[in-house]
């Protein structure tokens, strides 16, 4: 099947648009991730959204939308316990982790979900889109551009030091609640379209690219978008020629742009 | 304090400095009493505006491992003003060149030196347009002839736009100048 024809089903249109996309703008919540150390978090997100798709499953709501709750729920619970407890981001992280996994395989037994149907959230598929899905990414990539772009001179303060971004008059911990809310939806929309195991080769690895080349903030945002887009276009069409799954695709040509 | 007055808060290791100027800034909720600062009162309604005209240099030269520019740290100190992108750009080379760091714009702030990044707090500080300049330390990482070009430009920024300055230091040499007033603190009390 050659591109053009292939591109005309709307279920492989869709699965592009969505990792063109994601490609080009989630990298942003990779720089968050990586500036201030939400690595733990990321893997928290994965374990309460695969809690979503199991509570989703459970009562016949669509594991997605049930997931991307769950990293809400997940995110404000962890934001409110470390303003209140002023513990750090990491420790709460991995507390959290620990029980939503354990959590996750309750009502996993409980409610008679079958597993692999729980745990296919964690490989993902760009070709099972729906049309929600694809608008809830394009909606979060909107989103984060603003953001980023808006309220460049505060979110650069926030990243650069906590206290200076609070002595400058930033408002440091709603700015930061936002941060986290964005890392949550992107790593839930991730996990839907290239799966949990794979969804850092958009996130965090062209960020991760960019932070050894970027000479300034700005070029590090440009730089981590730049490079994301560059990795998912590529690995679509790799995919295609080498009839390879996209996700593998986009993540084997991130590392190689790494290394 | 008095308009453009000069104050060095020296004490021991706790005595409570840092404290002192966290309080003043509405980092740290005072135990007790109340904190006045440019007619607001910290943490009331209308502290938010007093707040814009307070600047702080922190502690330590902040340990940076991400790709941040001199300019886009100097450009912080604009965060919360209502400024267009020329007039934004035009403070931010106006107060870099009033510290003398300009050349630092395009430097990779993870790559200079304590002094270097002290000046640039400054200018940071400075596009505020401070009543009020709160500086924790500033010279502790700093060799003499930094030291002493830092306390010079204090000096000359203070009485050019009268700035009230507080500085907390326990740092012999700057304990020693003369144009600063020095209160010792000594478990969390003046002496």
């Amino acid at each position: 099947m050659d591109m053009v024809h292939a591109l005309a089903y709307p279920p492989i249109l869709r699965g592009f648009i969505a990792l063109v996309l994601a490609g080009c703008f989630f990298p942003l919540a990779g720089v968050f991730i990586l500036r201030l150390n939400l690595v733990t978090l990321r893997f928290t997100l994965m374990h309460a959204a695969l809690l979503g798709a199991a509570v989703g499953l459970a009562l016949h709501v669509d594991p997605l939308l049930a997931g991307l709750a769950l990293d809400l729920v997940a995110i404000a619970a962890i934001s409110r316990v470390a303003r209140e407890s002023g513990l750090a981001l990491g420790y709460l992280s991995t507390f959290f982790m620990v029980l939503t996994i354990g959590l996750a395989f309750a009502v996993i037994y409980k409610a008679g979900v079958p597993a692999k149907d729980a745990f296919g959230i964690l490989w993902g598929s760009i070709y099972a889109l729906s049309r929600i899905d694809l608008v809830l990414i394009a909606g979060c990539s909107a989103a984060i551009l603003l953001f980023v772009t808006l309220l460049f001179t505060r979110v650069s303060a926030v990243l650069f030091h906590r206290e200076i971004a609070l002595a400058s008059g930033v408002h440091e911990a709603a700015l930061t609640s936002v941060i986290l809310l964005f890392v949550g939806v992107a790593v839930a929309l991730l996990m839907q379209l290239i799966g949990a195991l794979l969804m850092d080769s958009i996130l965090l690895l062209p960020a991760i690219i960019a932070s050894f080349r970027a000479r300034s903030t700005r070029g590090f945002f440009v730089q981590a978008c730049v490079i994301g887009a560059f990795c998912s276009i590529a690995g679509f069409f790799t995919s295609f020629a080498l009839d390879v799954p996209a996700s593998s695709a986009v993540t084997v040509i991130a590392a190689w742009r790494k290394a | 304090m008095a308009c453009g007055e000069r104050l060095i808060v020296a004490g021991p290791n706790g005595a409570g400095k840092t404290t002192l100027l966290k309080a003043i800034l509405g980092m740290m909720k005072a135990t007790a009493g109340r904190i006045l600062v440019l007619g607001h009162a910290v943490g009331s309604r209308d502290w938010a505006r007093g707040r814009r005209r307070v600047g702080y240099v922190n502690q330590e030269s902040v340990q940076v491992d991400f790709p941040v520019s001199g300019r886009e740290v100097v450009e912080i100190g604009t965060s919360t003003l209502a400024l267009g992108r020329a007039e934004r750009k035009q403070r931010i080379e106006e107060e870099m060149a009033a510290v003398g760091c300009s050349h630092l714009r395009g430097r990779m702030y993870a790559r200079l030196s304590g002094g270097e990044k002290q000046k640039l707090s400054l200018a940071r500080c400075l596009c505020q347009d401070p009543q009020l300049l709160l500086l924790d330390e500033p010279t502790s990482s700093l060799d003499p002839r930094s030291r002493s070009e830092l306390m010079e430009l204090l000096k000359n920024l203070s009485e050019k736009r009268r700035i009230t300055m507080v500085m907390v230091s326990h740092d012999a040499q700057v304990l020693s100048e003369p144009a600063w007033k020095i209160r010792h603190i000594e478990a969390g009390a003046f002496a």
